[in-house]
């Protein structure tokens, strides 16, 4: 459903993709893992229209995103959690769900949504009418995903979802990322956390200064001698 | 006794325009970054098109209100899709162009007015309401404030119920976050545009026949939209009305018992000292990235 195909990007004279290619499936879950600096978030920002790419194609069913605007491109079902999480900190946690589903005009649909939203977040209901900056980390992180999903995308981007967050809180996250791809939604994960992305994806990617350094099942990545010493620390 | 009561009369229909003022100019600067310097020139062309049209064609009042905001509402529209849309990128690009577009319009304004001449512009409200205590504020005045509380308070409406509102807010805490919302910036930016020109050209229209209506007259309204705005806390639009009401009653207490320069200088030491000490205002909680 998403493919992307030798795709470049650089800011001024610094090159962060030099060809990236790489394919997410329908109801897939995969994951780009790599050190800091190594283009994760360039990836996943030349995919939803932050960065114009420099060269390359990206495809979304028979789409074609590159080009496009970020919110249109949001429009045709690709939600962004960025890196960082980005809530909106000076609006209330219902306000920030609400903005989630800025595309859509269904009232109906979007009430279902943000019953499953609180169903599963339970943390959010709770704290509907507080402002989005006064929470924890983690509670913005549950935030930002769940303002994502409020878009009702068919393709979900996350960036470092587990960054600076106790083990505890990302066993949580896991779960929701589990249950969202159980609701048939693919996911494109971007992680440091290389033990946690090969635990929960099918196929991994392996990102290093800008290029694709081996891509595989979970399985074979984990078991290969590179990432074992260079990303699992074993 | 009788002289605070006017002066507290007074200042609260400067709050009105005060708030006008410096609303737009923070509307415009929390969506896009870029400080309008042309915005007193917006509330110049705001009272020019009054003079023009209802002093001089005999246009009702209401009619060359509505007019005003609308030229001048055009006038913002062009300026963000000529003057700051291409410069992007560049924010210095944008605060350079909005300096050449305020002379431009001063000198505009000379060659259809004229330099020095009186541009009389009769209030289309005669009459003065007496109040308790011998306080008399003109009809003029009064309609002046009642708009602008409307105006204040329909801006305080959609920016805090409507879906526009929170995009608007979206976009000024986080371009990108409100982008891959579905939020169009670019639209977003427009709109944050029309509607803070609009608000200076109204308050422009409601100043006319109550000021003296010349070219400058511009220069006061930037200084004292700098001060509130700073004041209140750059991108804050609460802060921004709270410092409007706070100010204009200094101003007028200062200028009624002083005079008007001592005004304008201690609000710009004011600002000056809540630049050191405070920088992100009163209301204002962080600065921006
Ligand atoms: N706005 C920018 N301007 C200039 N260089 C940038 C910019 N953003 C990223 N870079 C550079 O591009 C390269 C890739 O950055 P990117 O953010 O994509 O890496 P990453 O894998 O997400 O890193 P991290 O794990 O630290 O988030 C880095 O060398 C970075 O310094
Ligand atoms: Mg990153």
């Amino acid at each position: 459903m998403l493919r992307v195909d030798d795709v470049h990007v650089s800011y001024g004279k610094v090159a962060a993709l030099r060809g990236l290619s790489l394919r997410v499936e329908e109801g897939g879950f995969s994951a780009i893992i790599g050190s800091n600096g190594a283009g994760k978030s360039s990836a996943l920002r030349a995919i939803s229209g932050l960065v114009p790419i420099r060269g390359g194609e990206i495809h979304f069913g028979d789409q074609r995103l590159d080009g496009l605007s970020a919110d249109r491109i949001v429009r045709l079902g690709v939600a962004h959690v960025p890196e960082g999480r980005r809530v909106f900190k000076d609006l209330s946690v219902r306000e920030n769900l609400e903005l989630g589903a800025y595309t859509r005009r269904d009232r109906a649909g979007i009430n279902t949504d943000l019953e499953w939203v609180y169903q599963h977040l339970p943390r959010l209901k709770e704290r509907g009418g507080q402002q989005a900056g006064t929470m924890s980390g983690g509670e913005q992180q549950m935030l930002a995903i769940g303002r994502a999903l409020m878009a009702r995308p068919r393709l979900l981007l996350l960036d470092e979802p587990s960054l600076g967050l106790a083990p505890l809180i990302v066993q949580g996250i896991a779960r929701l990322l589990r249950e969202i791809q159980g609701r048939g939604i693919s996911i494109l994960l971007v992680e440091q956390n290389a033990e946690l992305a090969l635990e929960l994806v099918r196929y991994g990617y392996v990102l290093e200064t800008g290029s694709l350094r081996m891509q595989g099942t979970a399985v074979e990545l984990m078991g290969n001698e590179h990432v074992r010493k260079a990303y699992l620390g074993i | 006794m009788e002289l605070v009561l006017q002066s507290i009369a007074n200042a609260l229909v400067q709050s009105g325009f005060f708030s006008l003022w410096a609303v737009g100019l923070v509307l415009i600067f929390g969506v896009m970054g870029i400080i309008n310097f042309a915005h007193g020139e917006m509330v110049m062309v705001g009272a020019y098109t009054v003079w023009l049209l209802y002093a001089g064609q005999g246009l009702p009042f209401p009619l060359a209100l509505l007019a005003a905001a609308l030229i001048v509402c055009l006038l913002g529209l062009c300026m963000e899709r000529f003057l700051f849309q291409p410069f992007r990128e560049n924010p210095l690009g944008g605060l350079i162009n909005s300096i050449g577009l305020l002379f431009i319009l001063q000198v505009l304004a000379v060659q259809i007015g004229g330099l020095g001449l009186m541009k009389h512009v009769p209030p289309a409200f005669p009459g003065t309401l007496e109040l308790p205590f011998e306080v008399r504020i003109p009809v003029q005045r009064a309609v002046a404030l009642v708009v602008s509380l409307g105006l204040l308070a329909a801006v305080g409406w959609l920016l805090t119920w409507t879906r526009l509102g929170w995009a608007l807010r979206a976009v000024s805490m986080d371009r990108e976050a409100a982008a891959l919302q579905g939020i169009s910036v670019r639209r977003i930016g427009m709109f944050a545009m029309g509607l803070g020109a609009a608000l200076a050209g109204t308050a422009g229209a409601l100043m006319a026949p109550l000021v003296r209506v010349e070219p400058y007259m511009g220069h006061a309204v930037i200084i004292t939209a700098f001060i509130v705005a700073i004041v209140g806390g750059i991108g804050s639009i609460r802060g921004a009305v709270l410092a409007a009401v706070l100010y204009a009653f200094f101003h007028t207490f200062v200028t009624t018992y002083y005079s008007g320069t001592l005004a304008t200088m201690l609000g710009l030491f004011i600002m000056l000292l809540v630049l050191v000490i405070k920088p992100t205002g009163l209301m204002g909680s962080r600065l921006r990235e």
